[in-house]
């Protein structure tokens, strides 16, 4: 599942969108390299405030090493990463050395691939790419993302990027737009699942919230059953109220015991390739 | 430039060091809830095996052992491939240090 190393010419493409950033669907044209700055405030450089080997993920995924990233293009009240992933000031910089030796040491740890994650990475694609480039021996490349990224920015990623973890939150714009603060969610998302499927392996990723089993994972299950019966999909149900989940009701609690197994067992009789 | 709706976002301190990433390498948020669950954010390969030992017959638990249990097993085995690998090159170089050795004392026993 290796593929190559970013070109220059991606990578000069790439650093032009920091010039007008068109990167995510918030399309605010901010020139980061001037000083501007977008709805996700990050500037040209991107900054890891975590990387570490995780065995949490999904079984063929792991060991995996993640890289995460500050500064997102979502607002997801119930973040876990909290204000890590809204402060795209936190972490170390992202350069080439950096990234070079935490690879090799990941090697030593096990590690099958190198997973960027957020916040959000495909805001900082530039300096991932540039941070990447000609490295000798690079590990399959995992992308995980919230998939409300631009034509553009996935443009960039072809063949660069192994396999893709889409993070599908919401099953309407409503409940995006109460709980993310983002417009026009789930044309955006479903447009970039289904081109990624036809160019890539995809895993799609759904965690559970509490009070949104038919207004979220329901209509969600019912997409995929009739778009992309066949993608890999990963349920998880740890949801934890933390950040500023508090905000809003249904999201203070944890979710309900057996709600897991309910939804495992809905979305496996419509037919999904549900992941253990 | 722009006005945000987001109104959420935390300025935070001035953090460009290395504050927020001392060692956090090795680091498992574990939650217990209420009813006995317990979430794992960032479980280490310790967690998994430790986890493991306590029998818990979660499948996607025993999914990760054995993901983890295959890449141990492929590391070992790119480890020791890797140690023959580095011996044969030594053997090499020190064949051919024999070699160039002999070589110079057969030219110095050429009669001038």
């Amino acid at each position: 599942m290796s593929l190559g190393t970013p070109t220059s010419t991606r990578i000069s493409l790439a650093h032009a969108q920091l010039q007008g950033c068109d990167l995510c669907e918030h399309r605010c044209g901010a020139n980061r390299l001037a000083g501007e700055r977008g709805p996700c405030k990050a500037g040209p450089d991107a900054r890891v405030f975590r990387h570490r080997v995780e065995c949490g993920e999904e079984a063929e995924l792991v060991p995996s090493h993640l890289f995460y990233l500050s500064g997102c293009d979502l607002r997801c009240a119930f973040c876990i990463a909290e204000a890590n992933a809204f402060d795209p000031a936190r972490g170390r910089l992202l350069t080439r050395d950096f990234f070079s030796a935490a690879v090799a040491w990941g090697r030593t740890q096990g590690a099958r691939n190198v997973q960027w994650v957020g916040g959000e990475p495909t805001i900082h694609i530039p300096a991932i790419l540039a941070a990447m480039e000609d490295l000798p021996d690079l590990p399959p490349i995992v992308w995980k993302s919230d998939f409300y990224g631009t034509p553009v920015a996935f443009d960039l990623l072809h063949e660069v990027v192994a396999v893709y973890v889409a993070d599908f939150k919401f099953g309407n714009d409503d409940c995006a737009s109460r709980i993310a603060r983002v417009p026009d969610y789930v044309r955006i998302v479903t447009r970039n699942l289904q081109r990624v499927a036809r160019e890539s392996e995809l895993m799609i990723r759904h965690l559970l919230l509490p009070g949104h089993f038919e207004c979220c994972f329901r209509p969600i299950v019912a997409w995929l059953q009739q778009e992309l019966p066949l993608v890999k999909f990963s349920l998880r149900d740890g949801y934890l109220p933390r950040w500023q989940a508090s905000r809003l009701p249904e999201l203070s609690v944890p979710l309900p015991r057996g709600e897991g197994l309910r939804a495992r067992q809905y979305a496996i009789e419509r037919g999904l390739n549900v992941l253990d | 430039m722009f006005s945000t709706e987001f109104g959420q976002h935390v300025t935070g301190d001035d953090l460009t060091n290395n504050q927020l990433t001392d060692d956090e390498t090795a680091m498992t948020e574990i939650s217990f809830l209420p009813d006995g669950r317990i979430c794992l954010f960032g479980a280490s390969r310790e967690i998994i095996e430790l986890l493991w030992t306590l029998n818990l017959g979660d499948r996607a638990l025993l999914a990760r052992h054995l993901s983890i249990q295959a890449a141990a097993t492929q590391s070992v085995a790119i480890q020791s491939a890797a140690t023959r690998v580095d011996a044969m090159e030594q053997n090499a170089m020190e064949q051919n240090a024999m070699e160039q050795n002999a070589m110079e004392q057969n030219e110095s026993q050429v009669p001038t």
